[in-house]
């Protein structure tokens, strides 16, 4: 079944369009001629003339022939100046029915669809190698003398062939070669790309006279629905698919017709405690049955590197998405561990499994600045927070190794040793500071900023809240005090922060019934994806989450100490609410370090490592059991690796050539959207994405002189015809009139 | 007015004079002495008379009787219509003004050579007769009527020159100035009544430059002389048939004028007049020679 697009702007049977529809404003210029005829006539002189009788004779037996000739004249001269104002608004027309002249050389570049959803196998073959096929049938119908590009509609694009190959073999093996990668469809960049091969292959490959675009496709409805951020973006990927379409004979060639149910496992995390050796980690998985029919007793496997250690069945209810019982697992070593959630693996398998790397360590090294020493103890600024955390390793949880400095310890030691920085009641940081901490919290370094009555309001908001070294998640306001008979309740915001975690449905800890009697009123810098993660019940934020690259910043406008006798700020540290949430600021501060192991196909993999490993080598170990090797650079004090080629979902493992690098093990997960396998309609995709593209809808690969639905435009053609039939009649209007001026002689 | 009329005697003055200072024989004596009719001898006749071939035919005296001898009496006919009144862009002087010029340089020359000369101006009328003359004082005469004429009606040529013919009752040379447009038939049939009573006639066919090569380029309005419609055209596209047409007259004119054995002579009003006319009397000249 074929479809064919339908140029909205002008309805068939015209077909007919205009790339520069401005140009045809000198179409006026057609009334010229008339304008200088009617012109010519006003210009006359008077004359007495004697011998009348035969100047009406003459006039008698020509007026009919000077009619016509000059009648002939002013529409050759008309005809012309239309046919070239014309021919510069770049007209393209559809034809219907006609075929291309033999013996044109011909680019024909092949978009395969690189969306995972390509990976669906109904029975032997994958959709992916039904569109090799078709690519090959393709290649080889063609003529001796045509070029071949060969794209990916990827995410982003992948342009394997960029440079027409003349050779139908050298292609055909490459294409053979051509592994699927499991990342989405980006449709608007992939078209972009079209457009910049056309352009380049136009301008080196000349001869390459006519140009065909096969996009071989499944149209599932994610790669062929895209969400555009701006109405203005949409506008120009549509202006840039009809300048394709009037270049170009576009043909699109669905492989997607047999489609079926998909399982799908679309979420894997693990409880935000900071994995350490011997601690209870908690996996929360999910999985989405994106099937009409419900499906009953599937078996989900939990496994940790490479063994399965549980396994449950579960009913999934029909098209929707199911909780799976949290899973727990305590490591026995430290180092990165495997953890995978598999599905019984189904039509669509790279789906089927979703992976997560645990970096579990010994023990966690945080480094607390006391900005308020004191030898009278716990009151000085980390005195508190240093027995919430040393408590956390006595109770058996995560063991904490913690330094206590100054903030002069910001730029004397290094950083990159410790997981985690408390900020504890600090006066005031030098811009060098600042910078410290940023780069430590860019590279997934977690902060935790305490305030207290020594803060330097003015300071904070100048070095810490703006400018480039911009650390801290909100601005630092005036300080509120309470009365303790009548403090402020804490709002928990519904629980959805992971900070309160160990509060929810524990509503015997009273955490909201905190006394804080001092803080400093926040304003969230939003605009930068800060989040308030607790706040009064009067609504100033007490706890304020941000985001600065790889790693967590978060703020707490109270103090971490209880504060001097007759200046109260919060009786906080002393209650024993303070030591889970310690416990669990520190862990959601560092999950950055996690974050950066685990991410989705298409984003690069990068870790810092001692300047020392500069230009060592990296080898890189993919899921597809291919081997890579990469550089470390030079990056200020440190040095930095980093690989993009994250085309496969499952584990990457880099090793490191010397011992400082930073190697370890990665976990890419598929952007589970495209396992929806819905598709767009041929109506939807006509009257939608594609309406006034001009486009051929085909199951299987037909030649275009074969089809006798298609429309091709072909605008440098008919602007060529055009010029060349004005010249011809400027030549023809050039010879009557000398014709008719040497009759006149 | 005198110096108007002294300006067309110098003109024609100068025209002849140059012509006149070497001739010994009169181009224009046109008739000889004619043979009329035979009668016997009677006795005391001169014998130089007698017919001696009919005396071998016959062996009877017969006397050759002549025709009286006489000077010659010239009619100078001057079309003065409306369309006489064109004057080209390259002309010096209109056709009127040419013809004037041209008519009174000959009643010059014939008033020298002792001659008669007469003057008719016409257009579909007689307008203006002068009876030939010999007499010197004859030319300003002459001048004033040639002056006096103001074209601004339609020609008439065949009755007119029908007219003329019964009128002019002693044979002479009748010499006519004109553009001749009119029908053409009627005009010859005139000439032809000439001829018929035993004139002799010479056609000065009076044509413009601009009449005979049409070189407009712009779009023109032609307003037509003689009472002849407004056309608004484009010279160029049409010229070629224009000129077919004056050709298809001009034709038919001096063919009529050979089968009549009346003298055409083409006039140009943008020759210098003395030219055209030195060139004319030459050439009679010559051939009255054989």
């Amino acid at each position: 079944m074929a479809f064919s697009g339908q140029h909205v702007a002008v309805p068939l049977p015209l077909a007919f369009g205009f790339g520069a529809t401005g140009m045809l404003w000198f179409l006026a210029a057609a009334a010229a001629p008339f304008l200088i005829h009617l012109w010519n006539k006003r210009r006359y002189r008077e004359l007495d003339w004697a011998a009348m009788e035969y100047l009406l004779a003459a006039l008698k037996s020509n007026s009919r022939k000077l009619l016509v000739e000059q009648w002939v004249l002013l529409a050759a001269r008309t005809l012309a100046v239309l046919l070239l104002a014309l021919a510069a608004a770049e007209p393209f027309f559809e034809r219907v029915g006609l075929s291309f002249a033999p013996g044109e050389r011909t680019h024909r570049m092949i978009v395969l669809d690189g969306s995972y959803s390509m990976d669906f196998q109904p029975a032997d073959a994958s959709r992916f190698d039904r569109a090799k096929e078709l690519a090959r049938s393709i290649v080889e119908a063609s003529n001796e003398g045509d070029g071949f590009t060969l794209l990916m509609l990827g995410q982003p694009p992948d342009a394997i062939i960029s440079t027409p190959a003349y050779s139908a073999e050298s292609f055909l093996e490459v294409l053979d070669e051509l592994r699927h990668p499991q990342a989405g469809g980006d449709l608007p960049s992939t078209m972009l790309r079209v457009e910049e091969l056309l352009k380049q292959t136009r301008r080196d490959h000349p001869k390459l006279a006519r140009e065909e675009i096969y996009v071989i496709t499944d149209l599932g409805a994610q790669t062929w629905s895209p969400r555009f951020a701006t109405p203005e973006v949409a506008t120009e990927f549509h202006e840039r698919m009809v300048r394709v379409s009037q270049d170009a004979a576009v043909v699109l060639l669905d492989v997607g017709q047999v489609g079926g149910g998909n399982l799908a496992i679309t979420n894997l995390t693990a409880t935000a405690g900071a994995p350490v050796t011997g601690a209870e980690v908690s996996f929360y998985a999910q999985v989405h049955n994106f099937g009409r029919q419900a499906r009953e007793r599937v078996v989900i496997d939990f496994m940790v590197d490479g063994a399965r250690v549980d396994q449950n069945v579960v009913d999934l209810p029909a098209t929707g998405s199911t909780d799976l019982p949290p899973f727990k697992y305590r490591f026995g070593s430290p180092g990165d561990h495997r953890v995978e959630v598999r599905v019984a693996e189904d039509s669509l398998a790279p789906d089927d499994a979703r992976f997560l790397v645990m970096p579990v360590r010994k023990a966690f090294r945080v480094l607390c600045i006391n900005g308020k020493p004191s030898g009278v103890p716990f009151e000085s600024a980390t005195d508190y927070l240093d027995a919430a955390l040393q408590s956390s390793s006595a109770a058996g949880r995560a063991p904490i190794e913690t330094d206590v400095g100054t903030e002069l310890d910001l730029v004397r030691s290094n950083l990159e040793a410790y997981d985690a920085i408390f900020l504890c009641n600090v006066r005031q940081f030098r811009p060098a500071e600042a910078a410290q901490l940023r780069k430590f919290v860019e590279r997934g370094g977690g902060l935790i900023t305490f305030l207290g009555d020594h803060v330097d309001v003015a300071n904070y908001n100048d070095v810490l809240v703006s400018g480039d070294n911009r650390v801290l998640p909100a601005e630092l306001g005036q300080l509120v005090s309470h009365d303790p008979a009548d403090v402020e309740e804490l709002d928990p915001l519904r629980y959805r922060h992971p900070v309160l975690d160990p509060f929810r449905q524990n509503e015997q800890v009273a955490f909201t019934r905190t006394p804080i009697y001092k803080y400093f009123r926040l304003s969230p810098l939003t605009d930068d994806g800060a989040e308030t993660a607790v706040a009064f019940s009067g609504g100033d934020p007490l706890i304020v989450e941000g985001r600065i690259a790889r790693g967590y910043s978060l703020l707490v406008a109270t103090s971490a100490a209880a504060g001097p006798r007759d200046d109260l700020w919060t009786a906080m540290p002393m209650l024993q609410n303070f030591v889970p949430l310690v416990r669990q600021l520190l862990a959601i501060s560092i999950r950055g370090k996690i974050d950066s192991r685990n991410v989705l196909v298409s984003d690069p993999l990068s870790a810092a490592a001692p300047l020392t490993a500069a230009d060592s080598q990296m080898v890189i170990e993919t899921p597809t059991d291919e081997v890579k090797d990469i550089r470390l650079r030079e990056d200020g004090e440190l040095s930095l690796w980093n690989y993009q080629d994250t085309r496969y979902a499952g584990f990457y493992r880099a090793i490191p050539t010397v011992t400082d690098a930073a190697g370890g093990l990665f976990a890419v997960n598929l952007d589970t959207s495209e396992s929806d396998l819905a598709r767009v309609s041929p109506e939807e995709l006509r009257d939608g994405l594609l309406a006034g593209v001009t486009y051929t809808l085909e199951e299987e690969y037909r030649q275009i002189d074969d089809q006798p639905l298609r429309e091709i435009t072909q605008r440098g053609e008919l602007q060529r015809w055009l010029l060349l039939a004005s010249l011809g009649l400027f030549l023809f209007e050039m010879v009557l009139a000398w014709r008719l001026r040497s009759d006149s002689q | 007015m005198l110096s108007r009329l002294e300006g067309l005697e110098l003109r024609a003055r100068s025209v002849v004079e140059g012509y006149v200072a070497g001739l010994h024989r009169s181009p224009l004596h046109g008739f000889s002495i004619e043979f009329a009719q035979h009668r016997e001898y009677a006795p005391g006749d001169d014998l130089r008379h007698v017919d001696w071939k009919v005396f071998g035919r016959t062996d009877k005296f017969y006397l050759k009787q002549y025709e009286e001898e006489t000077n010659l009496i010239a009619y100078v006919l001057v079309d003065t219509s409306e369309s006489m009144r064109y004057k080209g862009t390259n002309s010096a002087l209109s056709k009127l003004e040419y013809a004037q010029t041209a008519a009174a340089s000959l009643a010059y020359l014939i008033l020298r050579q002792r001659d008669s000369v007469g003057l008719v101006t016409f257009d579909k009328e007689i307008r203006s007769t002068i009876r030939p003359s010999g007499q010197a004082s004859h030319l300003k005469h002459l001048l004033h009527v040639l002056e006096e004429t103001v074209p601004e009606r339609k020609t008439s040529t065949g009755p007119i020159f029908h007219e003329l013919a019964e009128r002019f009752s002693r044979r002479g040379i009748v010499i006519i100035f004109s553009d001749l447009f009119d029908d053409v038939s009627s005009m010859l049939a005139g000439l032809k009544h000439f001829r018929h009573k035993r004139h002799d006639v010479i056609v000065f066919h009076t044509l413009d430059a601009d009449e005979l090569d049409f070189p407009f380029k712009q779009p023109t309005r032609f307003r037509g002389m003689e009472e002849a419609p407004t056309v608004m055209t484009n010279p160029r596209s049409l010229k070629k048939a224009y000129l077919r047409e004056l050709q298809r007259f001009r034709i038919a004119v001096k063919a009529g004028c050979h089968t009549h054995r009346i003298e055409y002579v083409d006039m140009r009003t943008d020759r210098p007049l003395d030219q055209a006319l030195t060139s004319y009397l030459a050439h009679r000249m010559d051939r009255s020679r054989f």
